[in-house]
């Protein structure tokens, strides 16, 4: 009895210590976000001063606004392309050269990514059809390598998936574009949630690929970044901790919506 | 082969079905006839459910019709095809309650309220899952599940009801009662059932006609007290119950057709060799059913002295196996209370069989088996 508490005692010291070098800086952040004083240093009271300050701020809110439009179409695209490639992938092909092609977007360096997007875009959009690049070139980005989150995901789904389900939908009088929306959709919906939220998430906080996308338009991390090379601000803190919390909140949901059925 | 009890729904034509070298369906033609009961049986990998594939429309023959009311729908989609099918998994839709499940179909037709909700309560009440409309099927029993797979399947009132090995996954308790009760409701809907099944005891007890198959090839198609009576094919008289088979040659002489074998004769009924096409010289076996086999005292004047050499004690009948003089070993059942019930092992008797029980088979056992499908 005594090993067995004291092991559980180290268990609960190790997993105290992880959560705390996870998360100790970014409840720094946190704490510091609402700081009166904006030093680092010195406690000046509880205030929400630096958010009300980014409310205030119009290039701040234009970001947000860019970069939450990026994040909903680029998610959007990259879960039907991705849902409907986890589908061919899982019923026509046994072949793992294909399924690492598919994969490989999501573990490359965002930098290599980024670099070969931009030299991509320069050379076939701005160089031959003359289009300057902008927020569209950076929804273009996020699709590339979203597509292929979201194709994992579906397919974790996809392999308790009993096509027998569609075999009698199409018995039981449905076409298969109704038993596609009927029957295979609803099924594997929470795979396809999951996805999504997982796409979304890594979207609106990307940084790397769409600094390097983006031409002269502005998402929100970049704002963040240009706004840091004149030190860390204390609005900073207040933005950095809004960001935490939606992907917080975005990640719990998609692991929500993800858990299997009994 | 006996004509179909009442007028065709399906002609099936000549079917053929390859999947790479594999023949799952060697030129199969048979009739399924209205308000039947119609079993497919045979081993693994013998195109049973290949065939019930293609009548339900996922599979595609290679050549060959399919005739509903005189039209090929060989081609048809299934959802185009007044044929109902029962999975074998029974293929719920999780996400679905158990009377949206029952009411898919009729959905798909465009079937409203307050029609829709009436059909679903009489197709759930049909199988006595009246109260469990709202249950998802992950809350249902095995038993339960089945029985909404069935009303789904009958909803729509299909022309076929095909049933892919519908009691495979019950316990052998619940599969005994589930075989009468699809017996009753076959007869109390009046549709036709065509049913997939290994079992051959399942396909006895249920099917008022019976293809058996084996290598994609329909061997014989009768009813079960044919089948069990007079097996057309070696192959068949093993497949279905427990028979004495002995290889041999045909031979007309003087005294009639006979086998013979191993130095003996077996009197034949001559009708039924050239019925089963045989001719003179034809390498053929004779079946015997166990139960057939009489037992006398080794006095008596009848039938061919025998020396018991196993026993086995079944309850309500012994089993005994009896070497023949020369060799052959014969198996016997004699039922409890029935003279020579209480033979042991060295036992001398005489075994002996009417001429008509001893059933001239083909011999189709000694083909190179192909691969399994």
């Amino acid at each position: 009895m005594r090993d067995r508490s004291l092991a559980r005692g180290w268990l609960a010291a190790h997993f105290g210590l992880v959560l705390l070098f996870l998360y100790a800086p970014v409840a720094v952040l946190a704490v510091l976000s609402f700081n009166a004083s904006g030093q680092p240093f010195a406690w000046g009271g509880f205030s929400l001063r630096w958010y009300e300050s980014l409310v205030g701020n119009a290039t701040i809110q234009q970001a947000v606004v860019a970069t939450v439009v990026v994040g909903i179409v680029s998610t959007l695209v990259a879960t039907v392309i991705g849902t409907l490639l986890a589908i061919g992938l899982e019923r026509t092909t046994r072949s793992s050269l294909l399924d690492a092609g598919v994969f490989v977007p999501m573990i490359i360096p965002d930098i290599v990514l980024a670099i070969a997007l931009l030299s991509f875009y320069n050379l076939v959009f701005t160089g031959i059809m003359g289009l300057g690049l902008g927020l569209w070139s950076v929804i273009l980005s996020h699709v590339v390598f979203s597509i292929a989150f979201v194709a994992a995901i579906v397919r974790t789904r996809l392999r308790h998936f009993d096509a027998s389900i569609e075999e009698a939908s199409m018995d039981l009088g449905a076409t298969p574009v109704r038993t596609f929306f009927g029957v295979t959709l609803p099924v594997i919906a929470p795979g396809v949630i999951a996805g999504a939220l997982i796409a979304f998430t890594l979207s609106i906080d990307e940084f790397v690929i769409a600094f390097f996308t983006a031409g002269t338009a502005v998402t929100f991390p970049i704002r963040i970044y240009s706004m840091i090379r004149f030190g860390v601000t204390p609005e900073i803190n207040a933005i950095a901790t809004i960001v935490v919390a939606v992907s917080i909140v975005l990640v719990f949901v998609s692991q929500r919506v993800g858990r299997e059925e009994p | 082969m006996t004509e179909p009890i009442g007028a065709a729904i399906v002609r099936v034509e000549e079917l053929r079905k390859e999947f790479g070298a594999v023949r799952a369906l060697d030129r199969v033609s048979l009739e399924i006839a209205e308000n039947e009961f119609f079993a497919l049986l045979g081993p693994s990998g013998c195109g049973k459910t290949t065939l019930l594939r293609c009548l339900a429309g996922f599979e595609r023959p290679d050549s060959g019709r399919i005739l509903l009311d005189g039209r090929d729908i060989a081609r048809v989609p299934p959802y185009r095809r007044p044929f109902n099918m029962m999975f074998q998994s029974y293929a719920l839709f999780p996400h679905m309650s158990v009377g949206e499940n029952v009411g898919y179909g009729l959905r798909q037709e465009r079937v409203r309220e307050p029609e829709l909700g009436r059909r679903v309560a009489d197709a759930l009440d049909m199988v006595q899952l009246g109260g469990l409309a709202r249950r998802r099927p992950h809350q249902l029993s095995g038993g339960q599940r089945q029985r909404v797979a069935l009303a789904r399947a009958l909803v729509k009132r299909p022309r076929l009801l095909l049933l892919d090995e519908p009691l495979a996954a019950l316990d052998r308790k619940l599969r005994g009662q589930m075989q009468l009760e699809l017996k009753r409701l076959q007869a109390a809907v009046g549709i036709s059932f065509v049913i997939v099944t290994h079992d051959q005891e399942e396909a006895l007890v249920m099917a008022d006609r019976a293809a058996i198959m084996d290598r994609g090839r329909v061997l014989q198609l009768d009813a079960p007290a044919e089948l069990y009576e007079r097996p057309a094919t070696r192959f068949v008289a093993s497949f279905i119950g427990e028979s004495n088979l002995v290889p041999g040659r045909i031979s007309f002489g003087e005294a009639g057709a006979r086998l013979e074998a191993s130095g003996r004769a077996f009197a034949l009924d001559a009708g039924t060799v050239r019925s089963r096409g045989l001719r003179d010289g034809d390498r053929a076996a004779i079946a015997i059913r166990p139960e057939r086999v009489g037992i006398a005292a080794p006095d008596a004047e009848i039938g061919e002295p025998a020396e018991v050499a196993e026993v086995v004690y079944l309850g309500s009948n012994r089993r005994y196996t009896v070497r023949l003089a020369g060799g052959p070993e014969l198996v016997v059942r004699v039922q409890a209370g029935q003279p020579g019930d209480d033979l042991v092992p060295g036992d001398r008797v005489r075994v002996h069989w009417p001429t008509e029980h001893a059933v001239v088979v083909v011999d189709d056992t000694t083909e190179e088996p192909e691969e399994d499908a």
